[in-house]
C-alpha cells in the first residue's frame, strides 16, 4: 500500500511540472501574440504619418501652382509662408504620428517580456511543488516502519 | 489673390497604449505560494515528528518515574502542590507523561479505595462503626483520592470518582441496611415493650378508672398507641402478631380483673358474672370483647394458674432439698447441734436414712481417707456417681455423712458437660489418679481452671447465654499453656526427658528415680547429679 502511495506522490510531483510547463508555454504565446498586434499597430501609425507628409505636400503643390497661376512667384512671399506653415504644422503631426507608433512598439515589447517572466516563474512553482510533494511523500514513507527484522 | 490652400490638422490622438498585464507578478506571488505551502507542509510534518517523539519519551518518563501513592499523599498531607511531583503540564512530554501516570495513580488509589472500603465493610460487620461513619469515611475517601488525582488529571479524577462510587454502592447499602435492621429493631422493640407494658396499664386503668366510657376510652388510647408503635416497623405481619398480643394481653388484664375481689368474691362468681353480661364498669369494654375469647382465654389461665401451683410446689420440694442440706453443713460445721438440725429438717418434711438420722443425733463416722474421698469426688464429677449412690455409700459406712453432703452437692449441681470439660481439663494438663502422690503443679493449674470454669458457667447463665463447657475449657487451657510458668515447666520436663534418653532410660512420668535405680541403669556419677538435680525442678512443688 505504502508503495501505491509513493508512486501516486511522484505522478502528482510530474503533474505538477508538467503544469509549469504548460504554463509557461502559454505564456510564451501570449509574448509572441503580443509582439505582433503591437507591431501592427506601430506599423499602423507610421502609416499615418505617411499620410501627414502626403497631405503637406499636397497643399505645398497647390499653393505653388495657385501663386503662379495668379502671376506671383510660388516659391516667394505669401505663397512661401503658406508652404512654411504648412511644413511646421505638418511636421509635428508627423513626429506625434511616429511617437505613437514607436510608443505602441514599445509597449508590446514590455508586454511579452511580462509574459515570458512569468512563464519562468510558473515553470520554477511546477518544480517547488514537485519537489514539496516528493520530500512530503518520502518523510510519510519513512514513518511507515514495520516488524523488526528476526535474525535466521 | 486667391487664398492659398493652408494644411488642416488631422486630430490625431496619442496612441491608446494598453494596460500592461503583470502576469509575471501574480506568477511570483503563485511561486512563493507554492514555496511557503510546501515548506510549511514540511515544517508541520517535521513538528508532528518531534511532538510524536516527545509524546513517545513522556509516556515511557512517566511509565518509569511513577511517584507512589504514598508519596502523593503525604505531599498532600504537607500541603505542597502534588504537581512538583510531575513533569510540567502543556508540553506534548510533559502531557503524556501526566496522562500515564495519572492513569496509573488512578489504579494504585482505586486499590486504595476498595482495600478502605473493605476496611469499613469489615467495621460495619463488627458494628464498630455506623451509617453515618461509613458515610463520612467514604465521602472523605472518595473526595480526598479524587481532588488529588484531579489536580494531575481532571480526566482520571472522574473516571476514579465514577469507578470507586460504583464499588461504594455497596458498602453503603451494606450500612444502610444494617441502619435500618437496627432501626427496625429498635421499633419492634418499642413496640414489644409497649405491648409488654399493656397488662400493667390496663390494669391500672381497671382499677382506678369507675366510669365505663372512660375507661372504654383509655383502653381504646392503649390500642391505638400499640397500633401506632407496630405500624412504624412498617412489617404487616409484625403488626398482626403485636395487635394479636395486645388483644391477648387486653383479654388477660379482663380476666385478671374479673377474678379479682374488685369484680367478685371469687373467680367462680366473676365468672357467671361475665357469662350473665352483668359487666359492672366493664360494660363499655365489653362490647369490642369477642366473648367466647374471652372465655376460652379464661379457661386456658385457670388452667395455666393450676400448672403453676404444681410448679411451685415443685420448686419448693427442690428448695427444701438445699435448705436440708445447709442445715446438715450447720450442723457437721457445729453451728448447731444434731438434734435441732435434725428438728428443722423434719419440720421441712423431709425424712433422712436411718444411719444419718443417728449419725446427727449421736455424731459422725470418721469417714474415708482424704485419697479415697478425692477419687469419690473424682467419680461424682464425672457423673459415675449419683445422689442415690451416695446415699448408700453413707449408710454402708464408706464414707461419713459429712462427706456424703458434700458430695451430694456436688452430684445436685453436676451437668454432663461440666464433667466431660472438667475430664478433659485433668488429662490435658496430666493431672493422675487422686490417690497418685505428687503433681502438685498439675493438679493446681487443673483447679484453677476448673474454678475459672465455675465462675464462666455462672457468669453466663446468668446472663441467660448458652454455655459451652469444653469450648471454655480449652480456651482456659490455652491460656495456661502460653503462660511463663507452665512454659519454663515443660521446657524443664523436655530437658529431664533428653537427659534420660541420653543416658539410655526411657521417661516415666508416673517414676521417681533414686540414685540406686540410675546406678542400677548403669548411670555415671555426674550425670546421676544432674538427672536427680533435674528431676526435683521438674518435680518440685508450687510454692
Amino acid at each position: 500500500m505504502a508503495e501505491v502511495a509513493v508512486a501516486m506522490a511522484v505522478v502528482s510531483a510530474f503533474g505538477s511540472i508538467q503544469e509549469g510547463k504548460a504554463k509557461k508555454d502559454y505564456y510564451k504565446v501570449q509574448a509572441a501574440q503580443t509582439r505582433v498586434e503591437s507591431e501592427r499597430k506601430a506599423i499602423q501609425y507610421q502609416f499615418q504619418a505617411n499620410q501627414v507628409l502626403e497631405r503637406v505636400n499636397a497643399n505645398n503643390a497647390s499653393a505653388i501652382s495657385r501663386a503662379f497661376a495668379g502671376g506671383t512667384q510660388g516659391f516667394e512671399g505669401s505663397a512661401a509662408l503658406i508652404q512654411a506653415v504648412n511644413n511646421t504644422k505638418g511636421g509635428k503631426e508627423f513626429a506625434f504620428a511616429l511617437g505613437n507608433s514607436d510608443g505602441v512598439r514599445r509597449s508590446g515589447l514590455i508586454q511579452a517580456t511580462l509574459y515570458e517572466n512569468a512563464g519562468d516563474m510558473a515553470e520554477k512553482a511546477g518544480y517547488f511543488d514537485a519537489a514539496g510533494k516528493l520530500s512530503m511523500a518520502a518523510g510519510q514513507y519513512s514513518k511507515t516502519g514495520s516488524a523488526p527484522k528476526t535474525e535466521a | 489673390m486667391a487664398d492659398l490652400p493652408r494644411y488642416q490638422s488631422s486630430g490625431l490622438m496619442p496612441a491608446d497604449i494598453q494596460r500592461l498585464d503583470l502576469a509575471n507578478v501574480k506568477e511570483g506571488l503563485n511561486l512563493t505560494k507554492t514555496i511557503t505551502s510546501s515548506l510549511d507542509r514540511m515544517s508541520d510534518f517535521a513538528f508532528k515528528e518531534a511532538a510524536n517523539k516527545a509524546v513517545r519519551e513522556g509516556e515511557q518518563y512517566g511509565a518509569e518515574n511513577q511517584p507512589t501513592v504514598d508519596q502523593v499523599l503525604l505531599a498532600k498531607e504537607q500541603g505542597q502542590d502534588i504537581n512538583s511531583l510531575f513533569p510540567k503540564p502543556g508540553t506534548y512530554f510533559g502531557d503524556a507523561a501526566r496522562k500515564i501516570q495519572g492513569a496509573q495513580l488512578r489504579l494504585e488509589l482505586e486499590a486504595k479505595g476498595r482495600e478502605e472500603l473493605r476496611n469499613i465493610s469489615s467495621a460495619l460487620d463488627v458494628g464498630q462503626i455506623d451509617l453515618k461513619e461509613a458515610q463520612l469515611r467514604i465521602k472523605g475517601m472518595t473526595d480526598g483520592y479524587g481532588r488529588t488525582l484531579a489536580q494531575l488529571s481532571p480526566e482520571d479524577g472522574l473516571r476514579f470518582r465514577a469507578s470507586i462510587n460504583v464499588a461504594a454502592n455497596d458498602t453503603y447499602n451494606k450500612a444502610n441496611e444494617k441502619q435500618n435492621k437496627i432501626y427496625q429493631a429498635g421499633l419492634r422493640s418499642n413496640a414489644e415493650r409497649l405491648i409488654a407494658d399493656t397488662p400493667t396499664l390496663l390494669s391500672d386503668s381497671l382499677r382506678y378508672e369507675a366510669n365505663p366510657t372512660l375507661l372504654n376510652e383509655k383502653f381504646n388510647i392503649q390500642y391505638q398507641r400499640a397500633f401506632d408503635v407496630a405500624s412504624a416497623t412498617m412489617d404487616p405481619a409484625f403488626v398482626d402478631d403485636q395487635m394479636k398480643a395486645f388483644e391477648s394481653k387486653r383479654l388477660n388484664a379482663i380476666i385478671d380483673y374479673v377474678i379479682s375481689p374488685d369484680f367478685a368474691a371469687n373467680p367462680v362468681e366473676g365468672f357467671r358474672k361475665i357469662t350473665n353480661k352483668d359487666y359492672g364498669k366493664l360494660s363499655e369494654v365489653m362490647k369490642t370483647v369477642d366473648i367466647d375469647k374471652l372465655k376460652k382465654q379464661y379457661i386456658e389461665r385457670s388452667g395455666d394458674i393450676e400448672k403453676s401451683f404444681t410448679n411451685a410446689s415443685k420448686v419448693n420440694a427442690s428448695i427444701n432439698v438445699d435448705k436440708v442440706a445447709n442445715i446438715k453443713d450447720d450442723i457437721y460445721s457445729g453451728k448447731i447441734s444434731g438434734s435441732v438440725g435434725y428438728k428443722r429438717i423434719q419440720a421441712l418434711g423431709i425424712t433422712l436414712p436411718e444411719s444419718e438420722r443417728q449419725s446427727m443425733l449421736n455424731g459422725d463416722l470418721a469417714g474415708a481417707t482424704p485419697q479415697l474421698f478425692g477419687r469419690y469426688e473424682s467419680m461424682v464429677e464425672n457423673g459415675r456417681l449419683g445422689e442415690e449412690d451416695l446415699d448408700n455409700m453413707g449408710v454402708r459406712g464408706e464414707m461419713s455423712w459429712k462427706q456424703v453432703n458434700d458430695l451430694k452437692k456436688k452430684a445436685r449441681n453436676n451437668d454432663p458437660a461440666m464433667s466431660a470439660a472438667i475430664s478433659f481439663v485433668n488429662a490435658d494438663l496430666g493431672v493422675p489418679d487422686p490417690l497418685t502422690p505428687g503433681f502438685g503443679r498439675e493438679r493446681r493449674m487443673a483447679a484453677e481452671v476448673k474454678a475459672h470454669l465455675y465462675s464462666a458457667r455462672e457468669v453466663t447463665r446468668s446472663q441467660g447465654l448458652p454455655f459451652n463447657a469444653m469450648e471454655t475449657a480449652r480456651e482456659y487451657i490455652k491460656g495456661v499453656r502460653q503462660g511463663s510458668e507452665f512454659v519454663q515447666h515443660e521446657s524443664e520436663v523436655d530437658t529431664f526427658k533428653t537427659r534420660l534418653k541420653n543416658s539410655g532410660i526411657t521417661y516415666d512420668p508416673l517414676r521417681i528415680y533414686t540414685d540406686e535405680d540410675l546406678k542400677a541403669a548403669g548411670v555415671g556419677k555426674y550425670e546421676r547429679g544432674q538427672i536427680l538435680k533435674q528431676q526435683d525442678k521438674v518435680r518440685k512443688e508450687p510454692q
